[in-house]
């Protein structure tokens, strides 16, 4: 069958209310030329057209179902729509760049000086201006084939772009907004490439009113020994679907540390794919997930040990209250060269009410034989005994149980070196528990 | 390549000393599978009407399944037409033996070079075993010591025409005849196996005990067991295999069902020895093996121990389904691969029942090219109070060349449950290897001697002469050796 006619046999070929294809087919017509990237693009629309969405039978989709999604229709924002100024809470740095709907709005971002060599920019205005910066963009051709992936190369049309030139520190918090609008359907794409033995930091938040998708694409490519952290406050509304992908590839002696603290999102889903390339790479990811009444918190990393020396971490922690589920798929591969690999994997879940549910797949594939590499996964509710002890020296049940919920996520929040942002998620922590 | 890991690689190299095929004439069907071949099985056993019907509508089931292909292991497509599918030793079809002096002197002959203690030894080894050779059961001693008893210990074939209401009450629950690919396969053709039925309150007075042999060539093997301890009985089962050398791959699909009643324990303990192919993986035994035990009674417990050795590939999750409050199941597991074997093995536990208690330890092995993963599930369901697992996968790799490989997936619906699962992988060390032989210790030995540690947890819940046994396979697989 040829696709014209796959497509008039089913309008939405991939099964959905929303027309992607089509949508994104009239988006690659109408975009100015520097962004139409009609390689990249084509080869995203094929891919979905040939795999569709995924379903429950394939492996890493098992534990999403999105008939839910399937029958959701989302419009196509064309212009950035209006958003309440509080959304940028947290957000008070001197450089900002803010998204709405998948479209930057300088009205609400703050630009500043930067130094000699580093780009922090637009994505729309660096493929007009400066498109050699862009070379590494979707440059992984199997990642892109990762459905939810390809829709984001299909159909975004701004996202920011940060490079940093070799050897040269940024010491100014790099701020990212993508704020999203009732009923839209937004594609931000972020590409981060720092050079070798470059600096940066980002902090990005994510959030939005009522109903919408959002399917950001983040893009990390890390030089010899650069150093990069990364720390995502996934702050979606509860009633929205997210479906967020993260690429990351270190070069020899680079460090990343990523930090991902998720609470919102009917689903919130995300899927992180990281690379040591270069011997003696160090990866951190740090994940906190807070799941309420209704909530799906779900997230797929793959930690790849390519070569030799390379060290990664990984813990995820998971509250759960009310009928909600938490999902962690962790994997460490070592590929058959990464000797004297040390890789560690943590999942930990607390499950404060009885419909919870928390779903943990920490998974080792280890083809070298010289490696450390240990992981460890555990459910369980609070400590009786600890709450007793809290509430005989006067402290109130609910007092008591913040500050053991507050304890558990102790590891997350130390991980964070910005003093504003801990102390931010601890009052979050406990609004959250009261509500 | 280090020397060391070239002694190791020697080590792992321990021939395969149990290959030899017994010259027996046999009663073979074509190869093929359908409906008619179904109805053969079922009318050369005797079958009453109701069997064939289930085993029809697991054929039916079967051919509508897809081979499931998850699992981490790799192997060309099976042509199940190719197999056949039926084959008894001829002296046996008839009457039967009437006695152990009428089976055949071949096969007694093969059993004695296992070891087997079938004849002279069966008093001194206090163990009654149900030797089944190829497919149906020749010889089962000390049937009248347990029928004093009330125990019913024969083959399954023998069960369905002397039994057939605890069979047709029991069958197919555990395990059903859909459940997997290959349960539906076993069902449908299975030919025969073992039956165990323990009374009320009865304590089985020794270790039952069966031999497989593959032996006839391009014969699969479609075991059946089915195993029922009433309230408060308690039997232990060991189930040993070692198959002659073959250059064809073998397809065994077995299905072992176990059911506990209130405060019934079945201890379930296997050594698979089946031949693992040559050092290029040529030949070899396929495993693909349904295992799973009901605790459907209070207080109920079962408890898998394996030791697997060989195989081209093992597919395997012994399971436990703890559906009676406070019942417990354990799974205890060695799994040694070399040269090109491949394993992927593990366990499931579901808990349902309150305060059901579940302990999942884990050895994997790997050396040569092989490649060994573990895969297990932890399920608390929501009415699970209570529950507790602890899981422990530790994973030794032997050479540069081979993977290990853990896929443990938990699943937690209950928040009184107190889940745990760790995970380790490494290797022999040079320096454990180096202070062993400080002491004069040889190179070989050390390696014997860390690898017996590693697995000390597991070998120490099998019963005893089993223990022996099984240490001295894995020295024999690990030997060849080192210097």
């Amino acid at each position: 069958m040829s696709d014209d006619a796959k497509r008039a046999a089913a309008p939405d070929a991939l099964g959905c209310a929303t027309d992607w294809l089509g949508r994104a087919e009239a988006l690659a017509a109408a975009l100015p030329a520097p962004l139409r990237f009609d390689e990249l693009r084509a080869g995203a629309r094929g891919e979905l057209l040939q795999r569709g969405l995924p379903n429950r039978r394939q492996e890493v989709w098992r534990t999403v179902d999105l008939n839910g999604f399937r029958a959701q229709e989302f419009a196509a924002a064309a212009a950035p729509r209006p958003v309440d100024a509080a959304l940028l809470d947290g957000l008070d740095g001197a450089l900002r760049l803010v998204l709405v709907d998948g479209h930057y709005v300088p009205s609400l971002s703050r630009r500043t000086a930067l130094p000699a060599g580093v780009t922090v920019a637009p994505l729309a205005e660096v493929a007009a201006e400066r498109p050699q910066l862009l070379a590494a963009l979707g440059d992984v051709p199997a990642w892109n084939a990762e459905p939810f992936s390809a829709l984001n190369t299909a159909n975004f049309t701004d996202g920011v772009v940060v490079h940093v030139a070799a050897g040269v520190q940024l010491d100014e918090t790099i701020e990212i907004a993508l704020l999203s609008s009732e009923d839209t359907a937004a594609h931000p794409r972020l590409l981060v490439v720092l050079e070798a033995g470059a600096n940066a930091r980002v902090t990005e938040l994510q959030r939005g009113r009522g109903r919408y998708f959002s399917n950001p694409v983040t893009e990390i490519r890390l030089g010899e020994g650069a150093q990069y952290r990364h720390f995502v406050l996934q702050d979606e509304s509860r009633s929205a679907w997210q479906f967020a992908s993260v690429h990351a590839e270190l070069a020899a002696g680079a460090q990343a540390s990523l930090h991902r603290c998720m609470l919102g999102g009917l689903i919130g889903r995300v899927d992180l794919t990281l690379t040591l390339a270069g011997a003696g790479a160090n990866a951190t990811l740090e994940g906190l997930a807070l799941a309420a009444d209704g909530q799906l918190l779900d997230s797929h990393l793959t930690v790849r040990h390519a070569v030799a020396h390379g060290e990664s971490r990984q813990t995820f922690r998971g509250v759960l209250k009310g009928k909600s589920r938490h999902v962690f798929d962790g994997l460490i591969r070592v590929e058959q060269d990464a000797q004297k690999t040390d890789a560690q994997q943590q999942c930990r879940n607390l499950l404060l009410a009885r419909m919870a549910q928390a779903q943990a797949m920490p998974r080792l594939e280890i083809f070298a034989d010289d490696v450390k590499c240990a992981h460890g996964a555990t459910v369980g509710e609070l400590d009786e005994t600890a709450l007793f002890y809290l509430r005989s020296r006067g402290i109130g049940e609910a007092e008591a149980k913040a500050l053991l919920v507050r304890a558990f996520a102790g590891e997350f929040l130390d991980g964070l070196d910005d003093a504003g942002w801990r102390e931010r998620l601890e009052a979050r922590i406990d609004a959250w528990l009261e509500a | 390549m280090s020397a060391e890991t070239e002694s190791l690689e020697r080590l792992a190299d321990g021939g395969y000393a149990y290959g030899f095929v017994t010259d027996v004439e046999q009663d073979t069907v074509p190869p093929g599978l359908n409906e008619d071949v179904v109805r053969l099985i079922s009318a050369k056993k005797e079958e009453p009407q109701w069997l064939l019907d289930w085993r029809l509508e697991a054929f039916r089931a079967w051919q509508q399944m897809p081979v499931p292909d998850w699992a981490n292991v790799h192997y060309p497509p099976i042509d199940y037409q190719a197999i056949s599918y039926y084959a008894a030793p001829k002296k046996s079809i008839g009457e039967g033996p009437a006695s152990l002096e009428d089976i055949d002197p071949e096969i007694k002959k093969t059993y004695d070079r296992l070891g087997i203690p079938l004849v002279e030894q069966e008093f001194l080894a206090g163990v009654a075993v149900d030797a089944v050779f190829d497919s149906v059961s020749v010889a089962t001693s000390y049937r009248g010591k347990l029928a004093e008893q009330g125990i019913i210990f024969c083959s399954f074939s023998e069960a369905v025409r002397e039994h057939p209401e605890l069979v047709r009450q029991y069958l197919g629950t555990v395990v059903p005849t859909r459940d997997n690919y290959y349960a539906a396969l076993n069902s449908a053709v299975f030919s025969d196996g073992s039956f165990v039925y323990i009374p009320k309150g009865v304590r089985c007075p020794m270790e039952l005990s069966t031999y497989f042999r593959i032996n006839a060539k391009n014969t699969g093997q479609f075991e059946r067991t089915l195993i029922v301890a009433d309230a408060g009985a308690y039997v232990s089962y060991l189930e040993g295999c070692t198959a002659p050398m073959r250059d064809e791959n073998q397809l065994h699909a077995a299905v072992v069902e176990l059911v506990a009643m209130d405060d019934a324990t079945i201890k379930y303990s296997t050594v698979q020895n089946w031949y693992p192919g040559d050092k290029d993986g040529k030949g070899g035994i396929y495993n693909f093996v349904t295992k799973r035990g009901l605790c459907k009674g209070a207080r109920s417990k079962i408890s898998w121990t394996q030791v697997e050795t060989g195989s081209a590939i093992t597919w395997k999750y012994p399971s436990c389904v703890l559906r009676g409050d406070d019942s417990v199941g354990e799974f205890y597991s060695v799994a040694l691969t070399r040269d090109c074997m491949q394993a992927d093995t593990g366990t499931k536990m579901i808990h349902m029942g309150k305060n059901t208690r579940s302990t999942i330890v884990s050895k994997g092995i790997s050396a040569g090219r092989s490649q060994n993963a573990y895969r297990g599930l932890v399920r608390i369901l929501p009415g699970a109070d209570g529950a507790r697992n602890y899981s422990q996968c530790d994973s030794l790799l032997m050479g540069d060349q081979c993977g290990a490989h853990t896929f443990p997936y938990v699943e937690v619906q209950n928040p009184s449950a107190q889940v745990e699962h760790e995970a380790t992988t490494s290797k022999v060390s040079d320096d454990q290897i180096f202070y062993l032989q400080t002491r004069g210790i040889s190179a070989e030995d050390a390696v014997s001697l860390i690898v017996n540690g590693f697995c000390k947890e597991v070998f120490k819940e099998l019963p005893m002469e089993f223990a022996v046994e099984a240490q001295k396979l894995l020295e024999l697989k690990l030997e060849g050796s080192v210097g």
